[in-house]
């Protein structure tokens, strides 16, 4: 009996920290709407970044998703102007309200679309 | 049979002239259109880091940067600064005269930089003005060239700094100077208020290319800009339009099921 008590009381254990550990996970798109490519993703000043060489193509090109440690934070694009010169490009608004954090949900899975104009 | 075909032709001939005299005022208009269009989409700055805006002070307009503060982004020295750039390179030139204003609070490390003869954001050559507008500031004649030039362009750090020559002069905040940069082969002189600052050599001929400026900490002003090849007026710019491409990113958010629903129905 007391056996099965403690194997209950682990189990509960276990089964609390699963449900506590909750993974919580960005992807990007680069809209078709865009006007350049996007070279570099960061979120919340480095907590996650999203890279590639030739960029992210304003093709509704997807990101590979991963998981991000911090709730909330800024969103940073790093931008090639066509020379190789890397333009910082910060979000200026999202769904239309001029910002550039953002703050997730806790255990969610999101994708945020991007959409880069001059 | 012969009369007939000739009078068809005539009368092809006729409509054709009929709908060219129609259609040729209408392709004018829009060429007239889509020309403007293009001239609007014509920018003559790139804003690469910082908040760079065009003001309108007491009827006199300037280039401000308001960000003031700096972060290392570190893929160049340019972008280290909060620095703006032409859009298009100027072929030749052998002087650029601007305004500029250092404005902070003395006490205050500030600095700011004409640059010129810019090949990309890692290969140009500047002037760097460092002064706290207590003492006198610090002027440096400076290069900057990429490392190592087979890593690819993503690489951050792959640059360096070279400083020719540097000398301190005088220098206040809240002050307007008449700027000039003589470039000569590989000669390079600034003049400030129509005095000889600093006169330095740089290691290889300074050639045409993109100019721009940096700032850190003042809050930087720039005005009547004008860049001279002998004595033709290469290009100018009073700042009275707003001519700076900035890349804005919008985003909208959805949850990973919806993107994926809405990705099948496409």
């Amino acid at each position: 009996m007391k056996k099965l008590t403690t194997f209950i009381m682990m189990a509960a254990f276990a089964a609390m920290v699963a449900c506590s550990a909750d993974t919580t996970e960005i992807a990007w798109v680069n809209s078709s709407a865009s006007t350049e490519a996007i070279n570099n993703i960061v979120w919340a000043s480095g907590d996650q970044q999203w890279s590639t060489p030739g960029g992210y193509a304003d093709a509704d090109v997807k990101t590979e998703t991963k998981e991000v440690n911090r709730m909330t934070g800024i969103v940073e694009c790093d931008i090639d102007d066509g020379g190789g010169n890397f333009v910082p490009a910060t979000i200026n608004s999202i769904n239309g309200n001029p910002v550039n954090s953002l703050v997730l949900n806790e255990g969610s899975s999101e994708v945020f679309v991007l959409v880069v104009h001059n | 049979m012969i009369r007939f075909v000739a009078l068809k032709n005539n009368e092809t001939d006729h409509m054709t002239k009929k709908i060219t005299k129609m259609l040729l005022p209408l392709f004018a208009v829009t060429f007239f259109f889509c020309s403007l269009l293009a001239q609007e989409n014509r920018y003559n700055w790139l804003n690469i880091t910082g908040k760079w805006e065009i003001r309108s002070d007491n009827k006199k307009f300037s280039l401000l940067e308001s960000q003031r503060t700096t972060r290392k982004y570190d893929n160049s020295e340019l972008v280290n600064y909060n620095s703006i750039i032409t859009e298009d390179p100027i072929p030749d030139y052998s002087s650029i005269q601007f305004n500029f204003e250092m404005g902070g609070t003395p006490g205050t490390q500030s600095e700011m930089v004409v640059f010129f003869s810019a090949q990309d954001f890692r290969t140009y050559y500047g002037f760097k003005l460092k002064a706290d507008g207590t003492k006198d500031a610090a002027l440096i004649f400076h290069g900057s060239s990429i490392r190592d030039t087979t890593l690819r362009p993503h690489i951050k750090g792959n640059f360096v700094i070279t400083d020719y020559a540097t000398k301190d002069v005088p220098l206040e905040f809240n002050r307007e100077y008449r700027a000039e940069v003589r470039v000569k082969k590989n000669r390079a002189t600034l003049y400030l208020d129509g005095k000889k600052a600093l006169e330095a050599e740089a290691s290889e001929e300074i050639a045409g290319g993109k100019i721009g400026f940096s700032n850190r900490n003042s809050a930087l002003r720039i005005s009547d800009l004008k860049v001279y090849d002998g004595r033709t007026l290469v290009f100018q710019d009073d700042f009275s339009k707003d001519s700076i491409k900035r890349y804005q990113v919008k985003a909208t958010t959805m949850s990973k099921e919806e993107y994926e629903k809405q990705k099948k129905g496409k």
